[in-house]
């Protein structure tokens, strides 16, 4: 097993706002079961507010911390703030993660990303993509 | 809490009799045995005598035992020193896709090194097809090297047939061998990693082949040539016993595991799509 820090092995084992949000605003779902690791964001919108977020993720310790971290992270930000929520900054609030599980941390930005992508597209909004280039294998 | 131990393939404890019968060389008995010196005398006389009655056992001379340091090394010596002293007969190997890394790489090291090296495939169950190991002898095949025993999915090979088929053609059969009591799954929809870290919360040491918990971030090689697709081989979870583990360890397992399953389970995607479509919905 990885040796993980302390909030990684918190968020872990007491994952926040885990769940579906049954009419959710925007969902993002990134990664995929061949490669390893899948998450799937689900929001809600108040006042261009993340006035929720929630997350289901298939996968290893550190994919459901930074779900979990991400979540809370990104909860009662205005969208343009959840966008610079980076992998940097998750695996930061991490209080890092072990070298071969950075590609988790991408993951967790990239699925809200992706959620927010779905809420302005399906407002009829330019979605402004500002998601890493770097995917994870 | 409980604690129970279940990862026995990763290492196992000593047995109390082979600790027994250690423990004076470990503590009193100590001399190079190759020492002219008669400190020499008592390590040889019991080296010698290990061999001999390791001999005894397999049926072999005392001479053709050699001790190494562990089953890496001895699967290294074997097979490059096998492909070594036969070269002049032929240069090529055979092995398993099923092998340890140390059967695996060996191959791989002899074939920079001008031999060559067929892998054969496993069916679903891990068996080696024998049809396959039949078409891949060759003229200049010089060994065979297939695990008897598959200590991550616990699959035991026809070694007899195996051995018929390399019979009066001059080729060296080299069975790897080690299984514990296994117990091999995958719990579909979950992760092997994540299952591994909340039964170690409760006590439980187990294993998985997921690729999540692999150094190189690749499913288990012995997974992937069974062809379990990468999404099932990524819930794998194995548990390996000693002599040690009692009936209420089991049951403790038992009691615990569950749980965890359903825990991860609720945080899943693919066992919400699952539930979904199951209920007919999309
Ligand atoms: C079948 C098989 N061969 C070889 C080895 C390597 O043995 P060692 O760990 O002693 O180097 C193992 C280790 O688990 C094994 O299972
Ligand atoms: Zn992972």
């Amino acid at each position: 097993m990885p040796v993980y820090s302390d909030k990684v092995m918190d968020h872990f084992m007491n994952p926040r706002n885990v769940g579906e949000i049954e009419d959710a605003d925007g969902i993002g779902e990134e990664g995929n079961p061949v490669c390893g690791d899948m998450m799937t964001f689900y929001i809600k919108v108040n006042d261009s507010r993340l006035s929720d977020v929630k997350f289901k993720t298939f996968g290893c310790g550190a994919a459901i911390a930074v779900s979990s971290i991400v979540s809370e992270m990104a909860r009662g930000k205005t969208l343009e703030e959840a966008r610079k929520i980076t992998p940097a900054l998750v695996a930061e609030e991490l209080q890092g993660l072990p070298k071969n599980k950075h590609h988790c941390s991408n993951l967790g930005a990239q699925a809200l990303n992706k959620a927010i992508d779905d809420y302005l597209s399906k407002q009829g909004k330019p979605v402004k993509t500002r998601r890493r280039e770097k995917r994870n294998g | 809490m409980r604690r129970v131990y279940l990862d026995n393939t990763a290492t196992t404890p000593l047995h109390p009799e082979v600790l027994e019968a250690m423990l004076p060389y470990l503590r009193d008995i100590y001399g190079n045995p190759q020492s002219i010196h008669n400190w020499g005398d008592a390590p040889r006389e019991a080296i010698e005598d290990a061999r001999a009655r390791l001999a005894d056992l397999i049926g072999s001379r005392p001479e053709e035992i050699i001790f190494t340091g562990s089953g890496t090394e001895s699967n290294n010596l074997a097979i490059k020193g096998l492909a070594q002293a036969y070269q002049a007969r032929g240069k090529h190997i055979v092995i398993s896709a099923i092998e340890h890394f140390s059967v695996i790489h060996s191959a791989k090291t002899l074939e920079k090194r001008g031999f060559a090296a067929t892998s054969v495939p496993v069916d679903g169950y891990g068996l080696v097809k024998l049809d396959e190991l039949a078409k891949s002898i060759r003229e200049d095949t010089i060994v065979v090297s297939i695990v008897h025993a598959n200590g991550e999915v616990g699959t035991i090979q026809n070694i007899e047939e195996i051995a018929k088929l390399l019979k009066g053609r001059g080729i060296v059969g080299h069975p790897d061998n080690r299984l514990p009591g296994n117990a091999s799954f995958c719990i579909e929809f979950i992760e092997g990693e994540a299952m591994l870290m909340l039964l170690s919360s409760w006590g439980i040491a187990a294993s998985s082949g997921s690729a999540c918990t692999s150094k190189a971030l690749k499913a288990s090689h012995v997974l992937t040539a069974m062809r379990i697709p990468p999404e099932i081989a990524q819930s794998s979870l194995l548990f390996t016993l000693m002599r040690d583990n009692t009936e209420e360890d089991i049951e403790y397992v038992l009691e615990t595991l569950p749980p965890i399953v359903d825990r991860l389970r609720q945080m899943s995607p693919l066992y919400a799509k699952f539930l979904k479509k199951q209920s007919g919905g999309r």
